[in-house]
């Protein structure tokens, strides 16, 4: 059996499914974060297996383009954790809701 | 050897200079640690001023595709440049009166500039590349921008809630962007817009894609389902930032959403305009309703913004040349209401030491007259009152919509607007209420001045907008014929 898109697809979307999950449930800030990653990596599974199936590289360089962005989106939610430590704010995403109504 | 891309640097003026003024600041503050950093401050207004200024000589010029095909400068994008610029300009003004800009006014300004130039890149995306790069310059400076008052619980909660969600939004789109590409082979405008002309109809591919995508840009302007995040980010930011992600962040996803629709995604208008009808309505709906409950007046033009939303969706459901040139008129209207509004609130903040609610703005109208009357204005303007340019922005939209068969979704903005009415005037009322004595005293402290200057430009747009209406709609109209035009 030979291992085609269709197979790529439904592993970046299972990815992708876990991830938003993730972010919906899970309640540390760590976490959320974690699964904002596994999210992008599904994205870049799905391009990469596209750029396979239509050639060319544009599809890679695109998965390139979103790791570098995704690394920059880290540092600043990892920069907001420790700040939210540092006001000695519970890391806990549930706690998260001074602002609502 | 490689061949370089052709790049035309007199077409990207106006983006270098905002990244050299953000840079500059940076290094200017880098020597200035611990004195006074306003002078941070006045260099990035000098840096919006030159890239608006780049922008203003350059209207009219033919477009131009430059940077590898990666970002078309037309009127359209001129536009924007203008708008964003004038947008950074009046927020580092509103920005000064706020007491922290003396520790911290550089890294402020520095970030607004970098956020800026993400704005005007993603009005000139010639790309889903162009487009994702642009959407996360601006939206990771915002997330910074929003989280600015560490000294704040409630700053660093709307900053962190907006950077989950943000991201989120983000991701969907390159999701979309893969499902295109796989579809048709291009991250490129006119190529992904070849490929669905040819795409058979019904293609789950395309199907996905074009929803994807659409909720990608949808998550930034706010549109339901997606706003969410919009009353808390808008309660938590400092007011400044506030008032600019309501002004600019609205022009940017709004016109990148047009461009997306007019351009790459032209061929399957079957596919996206009922998906757009049903949330422009819902979003006009809630926002409005939804508004009309809340005390904190923050969080309540949060709700009149998502209202705002949905209505500039109407706008985009219409498109051609009509829709396009009222979209125009009626984000630039918005603006400087916003911008505005959001000025007056700082200045209650400074004075009330606390948060803006019905309750705490109550009789305030009499301490500071000035700000009280621009308030009522801005607040009037939101509503669509006669002689604001936010009157002639709904009647744009709304006589489009009629012209072109969609007179039932004229008729729910319409109601929507009345609604409006209702809560924009109960500030209106608890603002100048007679029979409560205001407990808030008028604070003098350094850079209020800036702050006025600020708000006396703001209402001087939003009044000339509504009293001379030629110039603006001539101009939008310009701008408008690159979105009519389409592929």
């Amino acid at each position: 059996m030979s291992v085609g898109l269709p197979f790529y697809l439904s592993v970046s979307a299972i990815l992708f499914a876990i991830g938003l999950v993730g972010v919906l449930l899970r309640r540390s800030p760590l976490t959320t974060l974690l699964s904002l990653e596994v999210m992008l990596n599904s994205v870049n599974l799905t391009l990469v297996a596209f750029s396979r199936q239509v050639g060319g590289s544009d599809g890679q360089v695109f998965a390139l383009v979103v790791m570098g962005i995704a690394a920059a989106e880290v540092v600043v939610g990892l920069g907001l954790v420790v700040a939210m430590t540092r006001r000695e704010m519970v890391l806990d995403t549930d706690e998260l809701r001074s602002l609502s109504g | 050897m490689i061949e370089a891309p052709n790049v035309v640097v007199l077409a990207i003026a106006p983006e270098i200079s905002l990244l050299v003024g953000a840079s500059l600041v940076l290094m200017v503050a880098a020597f200035l640690r611990g004195r006074d950093r306003g002078i941070g401050v006045l260099l990035g207004i000098a840096a919006f001023a030159v890239s608006g200024g780049f922008a203003i000589a350059a209207w009219g010029d033919p477009p131009v595709v430059t940077v590898a095909e990666a970002l078309q400068v037309d009127q359209l994008t001129q536009a924007v440049r203008i708008l964003v610029a004038g947008c950074g300009l009046l927020t580092l003004l509103v920005a000064l009166g706020w007491p922290r800009m003396r520790e911290a006014g550089a890294e402020y300004a520095a970030i607004l500039l970098f956020a800026a130039t993400g704005m005007t890149l993603i009005a000139g995306s010639n790309s889903f590349l162009t487009l994702f790069v642009a959407l996360e310059l601006f939206s990771i400076s915002l997330y910074v921008l929003c989280a600015f008052d560490r000294s704040s619980k409630a700053s660093l909660e709307s900053g962190f809630k907006y950077l989950v969600l943000g991201t989120i939004g983000s991701i969907i789109l390159v999701y979309g962007a893969a499902f295109l590409y796989g579809a048709t082979g291009s991250f490129q405008f006119d190529g992904v817009a070849a490929g669905l002309a040819e795409a058979e109809p019904g293609a789950w591919l395309v199907a996905l894609g074009v929803v994807l995508v659409l909720a990608g840009l949808l998550f930034k302007i706010g549109a339901l389902p997606f706003h969410m995040w919009v009353p808390d980010v808008y309660e938590g930011a400092p007011t400044s930032v506030t008032g600019f992600m309501a002004a600019a962040t609205k022009i940017a996803a709004f016109v990148a959403l047009a461009r997306v629709l007019a351009e790459p995604l032209a061929p399957v208008r079957d596919t996206w305009e009922p998906v757009l009808v049903v949330v422009a309505v819902a979003t006009i709906v809630v926002g409005n309703v939804a508004a009309l409950v809340q005390d904190n007046v923050k969080r309540m033009l949060a709700y009149s913004s998502i209202a705002a939303a949905g209505f500039g969706l109407i706008a985009i459901i219409v498109g051609g040349e009509a829709g396009s040139r009222a979209l125009l008129f009626y984000l630039a209207a918005y603006a400087p209401m916003a911008i505005g509004a959001f000025a007056v609130i700082t200045l209650h903040e400074r004075d009330h030491r606390g948060v803006t609610t019905l309750e705490s703005i109550r009789a305030w109208g009499f301490e500071r007259p000035f700000a009280g009357l621009a308030l009522v204005v801005f607040l009037l303007g939101f509503a669509g009152f006669p002689l604001t340019a936010g009157f002639l922005g709904k009647f744009l939209v709304a006589g489009s919509a009629v012209e072109s068969g969609w007179a039932w979704l004229a008729v729910v903005g319409a109601i929507g607007s009345v609604i409006g009415i209702a809560y924009y005037l109960r500030v209106i009322l608890a603002l100048y209420d007679r029979s409560a004595r205001s407990g808030v005293h008028a604070a003098g402290a350094p850079g209020l001045a800036s702050v006025s200057i600020a708000i006396a430009l703001c209402l001087a747009l939003v009044i000339a907008g509504g009293a001379l209406p030629g110039i603006g709609i001539d101009w939008a109209g310009e701008a408008a014929r690159v979105l009519a035009a389409g592929r």
